[in-house]
């Protein structure tokens, strides 16, 4: 019997669950004083939570809430002391305490400054140990818990969505609980993977976006991260490409986002509640052809069939979390209950998210940490897309406007008319089901040892297992189904990871400061697929069973083991340079290319720490500059995990079993995709750290894509999987952060960013190819440009026409890029007075098209636009058929920028609530894609039928839009 | 334990848990791969199986291009334009046309398998009289696909393998000599030593009698590239009491009725009328292979299969009266006309057969109305027709036999491979 889980890494965890919990011992001491106090950020003057709060000298100390309260128990001698406060991402602050007599201690104020340049942030991910920014080479972007929180945003990568520089973040459907796909700095592949490898604490976790079953053919790509609890992140780093991500070897040309949960800090348990109510609805309606006649001019009636599919959706969110220690145990434990309704009739989205995160120390050298995190989430899906049977959205679509969708038969309550070519969308909804389930445990393990001074070793064990199903049942009498027909997919997924880290600090005289770092890691994935179908249905149960059934079952598990050391050389804390290797093997890699080499070289200088700098107007506050070089890889797909070898598939000869080699030859040459890139650029900030500005430039050459290479049919295969290929990005990042205003009653913060990407196809071994319906793939252009049936044209690029209208091409050609050329987004903080603030995104990309299929099927099936202009007289019947065959006039310029998120959030008076206990209240009013500003005809340009495809973007064919919500909230802390 | 001891055990511990399953050689465990099925005996055996399962099932190719250029066939109404123009004879299609590519690929399909075999068999230990079997088995498949390659295309590479993309083309004479090497080696794995029971009963699939093919192939091709005298002797060997052919069921449906018949409008091919009106009268193999129908073609009436009509129906390998002919058109070109007529009047006058196989039912010929060798060379030609309808045959039955009536010498080499086989001669990518 095979099975994905591995046992070993829940006993594990489950023992040090144990031995922990015997840790817990009361504490003890001289006198015991609460102090209690806030922590504000120095400009906004909201609360930052999540700081760690320490008594200086002592071991005592609280996280602040999400008021930005904190509540310490110290158990020291009378005396003064100082508060220090940590947090990512800020500049430290501290406030001095006196304990006397009084037990309760009020501390003043905190105000942490958000740097305009966060030369003193610690960042940990791609580099072998902590590191501060102002070492590192490359551009590291980290997001921390209060953006997040601002942005009140159900999924991890809403929160990101407009914020980070280099990374286009896409909503490819509106289905509650579906898909996005993150690119960062381009796409870095064309067969392979794009997506980002995403780590949780240390656990590489899976990401898949497969769609399972045909449940409106790629209409509705899942998404693993919006089983993530946005409220239990502290804080997200994102790598963006080779140059930062080389120590993460073959898995690391799309980037690295790691993710970091909260955790407990010493102290009275903290308890917060929250609970948020969502309206959604559809922000933009197709133009449906309602004019009330005929093509002959005749008077009928015409039903917009959107009044029925569509509705106003409400959701709640309920979290909970309680997070504290004493002695060396700390704990933070969360809940999170979603609630999501659909703004389509049927679909809808329930989540249970519990987290349970100890840290113990052992000693002064020893300090284990062990997170588990449950997630189980049941979604109504609606079929869409391309495959009509069923689909909701797609039959209206191709449905013409006089059909009455909504009419029943008065005596046996069916509805009368199905849509036209397919079932009627409203007896789908009512007797349809596409259910799917997922049940999610992350476990991570992480022991940190300090065997003696300046050593430490860090290993980390990390265990993601997904069970994924997703059904569908047809029921028996349904159109194009007499008999009934069910389909059970199952995806099982588990992802084990072991790290070994270590780190050896020392030094060389008084301003050399050297870093010595090595690792080891490994990396199993395995995925099992179980596929079941019945017809001639049972009568009454909805599973999979009926008279003709048929199974199957598929497996994949790859191994990937790595090694890697750094050398990081500090000179006067001013001018770093670090150093590094990175070797990797695959189970994908042929025998021959089994260890692959990833070098990487990065240099930081921090020029205004010289002290020539003290020369320069005062104009400058600060300035660094920085570059790095650095190789990372793409591992072959699952699909493509033994394709190093030729394998056999079965055969039938006469009732014998018999085996034949599959079509696709092994390549025992095989390795990874491999990236180069180099980045370079500066920080500076002006006026006393008021305006701080990063500029990135950066350069990616991705050789040995990983393409199939037709094959001469008398080697007797059709084709290999062959390193072939290769292409470029390149582009700049701007990102300026700016204190606009600062005075007591009023703040005001801004943050601009920019991304400006290009990419082309430099060589390509084989034939250009399509992929999707129309993204090309051809040398000497960027990867996925439109390819389809065009307008002719002239000389000078007019189009040509005829009496009729526009002339078409005899053959299709390169008319656009579902690319934008670049993206811009504005973030806006503001304070108005003590307790009011006010925080919104504008987010917009420019510069690219999207293929409105969704409309030419409207105009075809006499539901759209363009037929509407015949039945106003306005075009001819030949104009229309002419138009409509020609696919180009459905690309439309799909610039956009949207209002993503609005966050208004109210702090009340605590005083109020002291009686029950409360310590801090708030009320938030949030809107997520309150507006968008384009002339996109669609309902949204962000769509993507082709989900997390690598090629095949930018397509509109009845995807489910993106919700327009609006919420209110409560949070309570105690 | 002295805290020194812990430190170093801890150390210890985390670095053997992080080095622990770094298993990088996996196996694919939906599909065997290369190295565990050329690596053991019940994987070669399997494969042996398979290749006369891909060679039973790729035969269709060359059959479909020579029974429309021999106008057994004819094309239904809907299919293919390429498929039309082969019927008519036309010129309006290219080398990107599954008349190139089918027959090239799937037979290179077969010659591939038998590589497999005839490289890895002799390594995995099989018993010796296992091994001769499958040895015999794969060269025979071999140069049958050369063979069919050599009537269907003017030139092919023979020395091919998976890692070279470009092999060489070989002379025609250099090809066709391959095809008898082959057989003559199967020929002596067989006479060496007599192949085990494991293999005729477990391997070899039922209705193939192996030494019989092997003698009966040699006799076919051999006649075919024009070594008459080497066809006679390989037909005399071949038992005339003997049958083999190649079975046939539902979940491995017969490939020309899964193509001709069953296959859609496309692809619809069934006997042209003139096959049925062009018989002699009583000829009893007419109702075998063709049954009367008025169905439109896209060029001339067709008719329904009879033979072809069923997804079980068997393709007949090694028929006595396909032997009898090749003798006689080897006794007719050494001169001696009479032996050569009683051959041609064997296959004639039997009204019934032991076999599932056409019988003509039809008077003796005799010296009066075949006198010369041109009358017996056109009597060969018209009772291999109907003898031998739907086998893949007719069109180099017309090359060699009515020159005048064949419509094209060879099919062009496909695309695929004038494209990515850098030595392709390109006089060979266009039609000749």
């Amino acid at each position: 019997m095979r099975r994905t889980s591995h046992p070993s890494g829940w006993v594990f965890v489950l023992l040090l669950l144990t031995a922990i919990a015997g840790f817990l011992t009361p504490a003890s001491g001289q006198q015991r004083y609460t102090v209690v106090g806030r922590v504000l950020d120095a400009v906004a003057g909201t609360a930052v939570s999540g700081a760690q709060v320490t008594v200086a000298g002592t071991e005592f100390g609280a996280l602040s809430d999400a008021t930005g309260r904190y509540s310490i128990r110290a158990d020291v001698p009378a005396g003064t002391y100082t508060l220090q406060v940590r947090f990512v991402g800020r500049e430290a602050g501290t406030a001095t305490i006196t304990l006397g007599d009084q037990q309760v201690v009020r501390a003043p104020d905190i105000l942490l400054r958000e740097s305009a340049m966060e030369l003193g942030e610690i960042v940990v991910t791609g580099t072998a140990g902590p590191t501060s920014r102002r070492a590192l080479g490359t551009s590291v972007v980290s997001v921390d818990a209060s953006s997040i929180a601002d942005a009140q945003v159900t999924t991890i990568d809403q929160a990101l969505q407009g914020r980070v520089a280099g990374a286009t973040i896409i909503s490819n459907t509106g289905t509650p609980g579906g898909g996005v796909s993150m690119r960062l700095r381009g796409t870095s592949s064309i067969t392979g993977g794009a997506e980002p490898l995403f780590i949780v604490d240390g656990v590489i976790i899976d990401n898949n976006g497969d769609q399972q079953i045909n449940v409106g053919y790629r209409s509705n790509p899942s998404n693993r991260l919006a089983d993530l609890d946005p409220d239990d992140i502290e804080r997200v780093e994102i790598l963006k490409g080779a140059a930062a991500a080389a120590l993460y070897g073959s898995r690391a040309n799309n980037g690295v986002v790691q993710i970091f949960t909260k955790r407990g800090q010493i102290g009275a348990p903290r308890i917060t509640v929250g609970s948020t109510v969502i309206r959604g609805d559809l922000e933009r309606s197709l133009p449906f052809a309602l004019t009330p006649l005929d093509e002959d001019g005749a008077a009928v009636t015409r039903f917009d069939h959107q009044d029925l599919i569509f509705r106003n959706s409400w959701s709640s969110d309920h979290s909970f979390s309680v997070s504290g220690g004493a002695d060396r145990t700390r704990y933070y434990l969360s809940g999170n209950l979603v609630d999501q309704e659909g703004i389509m009739i049927g679909s809808g989205h329930e989540k249970l998210n519990v987290r349970l995160n100890l840290d113990q120390g052992f000693g002064d050298w020893l300090e284990v940490k062990a997170g588990a995190n449950i997630v189980r989430s049941q979604t109504d899906l609606q079929i869409n897309g391309e495959q009509g049977t069923g689909g909701l959205l797609t039959s209206i679509v191709f449905t013409p406007t006089t059909v009455d969708l909504a009419e029943r038969n008065p005596e046996t309550g069916e509805y009368v008319n199905d849509a036209f070519v397919f079932a009627n969308p409203l007896s789908v909804v009512e007797d349809w089901a596409t259910p799917q389930e997922v049940s999610r445990f992350i476990g991570s393990l992480q022991a940190t040892a300090e065997p003696f001074d300046g050593l430490t070793l860090d290993y980390r064990l990390g265990y993601d297992d997904v069970d994924l199903g997703t059904s569908l049942f047809i029921p028996r009498g349904a159109t194009g189904s007499p008999t009934g027909t069910a389909l059970s997919t199952n995806r099982a997924s588990s992802l084990l990871n072991n790290d070994l880290l270590a780190n050896y600090q020392w030094g060389v005289g008084q301003s050399v400061d050297m870093t010595t770092s090595g690792g080891l890691n490994t990396t199993q994935e395995k995925v099992r697929n179980l596929n079941l179908s019945a017809s001639d249905l049972v009568p009454v149960t909805e599973l999979v069973r009926g008279a003709v059934q048929s199974a199957s079952e598929g497996e994949v598990e790859t191994t990937t083991v790595g090694v890697f050391v750094q050398q990081q050389i500090g000179l006067a804390d001013r001018f770093f340079l670090t150093g590094g290797l990175r070797w990797d093997a695959s189970s994908t890699f042929g025998e021959d290319e089994r260890w692959q080499l990833y070098p990487k070289l990065s240099g930081s200088w921090v020029i205004s720490d010289e002290p020539f700098f003290d020369g320069m107007p005062d104009f400058f506050s600060q300035l660094r500059f920085r570059g790095a070089l650095g190789y990372a890889g793409n591992q072959p797909t699952l699909g493509q995990a033994y394709a190093r070898f030729a394998r056999y598939g079965s055969t039938n000869n006469v009732g014998r079993l018999g085996l034949v080699p599959l079509g696709q030859a092994g390549n025992p040459d095989l390795r990874p995709e491999r990236q180069r890139e180099w980045e370079a650029g500066f920080d500076v900030a002006f006026l006393d750290d008021r305006i701080g500005l990063d500029f990135t430039y950066y350069d990616q050459n991705i050789e040995d894509l990983l393409l199939t290479r037709p094959f001469a049919s008398s080697t007797g295969f059709a084709s290999r999987l062959e390193n072939v290929g290769s292409m470029s990005n390149w582009g700049t990042e701007i990102e300026l952060r700016t204190e606009n205003v600062n005075s007591e009653s009023f703040g005001w913060a801004s943050t601009l960013v920019f991304s400006q990407n290009e990419n082309v196809v430099d060589s390509l071994a084989v034939d250009p190819f399509t992929s999707g319906y129309n993204n090309r793939v051809e040398q000497g252009h960027p990867v996925g440009v439109f390819y389809m049936d065009a307008f002719r044209r002239g000389a000078d690029g007019e189009i040509l026409s005829d009496e009729v209208g526009p002339l078409e091409t005899l053959s299709d050609s390169i008319v656009g890029n579902p690319w934008p050329d670049f993206s811009l987004s504005l973030a806006n903080d503001v304070r108005i007075g003590d307790r009011l603030t006010v925080s919104f995104l504008l987010d917009g990309q420019f510069g690219h098209q999207v293929w409105n299929q969704t409309q030419r099927i409207m105009d075809i099936f006499q539901a759209g636009p363009l037929y509407d202009q015949l039945l106003r007289g306005e075009v001819t019947p030949e104009y229309r058929t002419r138009i409509q065959g020609i696919f180009e006039a459905y690309l439309e310029d799909a610039d956009f920028v949207k209002l993503r998120n609005v966050s208004i959030r109210f702090d009340l008076d605590p005083t109020w609530f002291r009686g029950v206990g409360v310590e801090g209240a708030q009320i938030q009013l949030q809107a997520q894609n309150l507006y968008t500003w384009t002339d996109y005809t669609g309902y949204d340009p962000e769509v993507n039928m082709f989900g997390l495809s690598t090629v095949a973007r930018g397509v509109d064919f009845a995807t489910y839009p993106n919700a327009r919500t609006v919420g209110v909230g409560l949070r309570l802390s105690f | 334990m002295p805290i020194q001891t812990i430190r170093r055990g801890v150390v210890a511990l985390l670095t053997v848990l992080s080095l622990a399953a770094c298993d990088l050689d996996l196996t694919d465990p939906n599909n065997p791969g290369e190295d565990v099925v050329e690596g053991s005996i019940s994987g070669m055996l399997q494969v042996a199986v398979g290749l006369q399962a891909e060679y039973s099932n790729e035969i269709v190719d060359p059959i479909f291009v020579s029974a429309l250029v021999a106008d057994e066939v004819g094309a239904g109404g809907g299919t293919f334009q390429y498929i039309q123009e082969l019927d008519v004879g036309g010129s309006e299609f290219d080398n990107t046309n599954g008349s190139s590519e089918a027959p090239w690929a799937g037979q290179y399909d077969v010659v591939q398998i038998a590589n497999v075999l005839i490289q890895s068999a002799p390594g995995v230990g099989m018993g010796e009289a296992t091994l001769s079997g499958v040895l015999a088995l794969a060269k025979t498949f071999k140069a049958m696909a050369f063979g069919n390659l050599l009537m269907t295309f003017e030139q092919i590479p023979t020395d091919v393998d998976p890692t070279e993309p470009s092999p060489d083309f070989d002379s025609r004479d250099a090809g066709i000599e391959e095809v008898f090497r082959l057989l003559d080696e199967a020929r002596g794995h067989l006479a060496s030593t007599a192949p085990s029971a494991e293999f005729t009963e477990e391997v070899l699939a039922p209705g193939l009698d192996l030494g019989q093919l092997i003698d009966a192939m040699t006799a076919r091709y051999a006649l075919a590239f024009g070594r008459t005298g080497q066809a006679m002797t390989a037909a005399q060997r071949v038992d005339l009491g003997s049958f083999s052919e190649f079975r046939f069921d539902a979940n491995d449906p017969n490939p020309v009725w899964n193509l001709m018949a069953a296959g859609g409008n496309s692809t619809e091919m069934r006997p042209e009328d003139t096959f049925r009106l062009g018989a002699e009268e009583g000829d009893g193999r007419v109702a075998f292979w063709a049954t009367e129908e008025d169905i439109e073609g896209a060029n001339v009436p067709l008719d329904a299969h009879a033979r072809y009509g069923s997804n079980g129906a068997a393709i007949l390998a090694v028929l006595p009266d396909e032997m009898r002919l090749i003798m006689a058109e080897a006794q007719a070109a050494s001169g001696d006309l009479a032996t050569a007529r009683a051959l041609i009047n064997e296959v004639r006058e039997p009204c019934s057969s032991a076999f599932d196989e056409p019988v003509a039912c039809l008077p003796p010929l005799t010296a009066e109305d075949l006198p010369d060798a041109q009358s017996v060379r056109d009597q060969i030609l018209y009772e291999r027709r109907y003898e031998l309808f739907g086998l893949g045959l007719g069109w180099d039955d017309l090359r060699r036999l009515a020159p005048a009536e064949v419509k094209y010498m060879f099919m062009p080499v496909p695309n695929s491979e004038c494209d990515r086989n850098v030595n392709t001669p390109p006089g060979l990518c266009t039609i000749g």
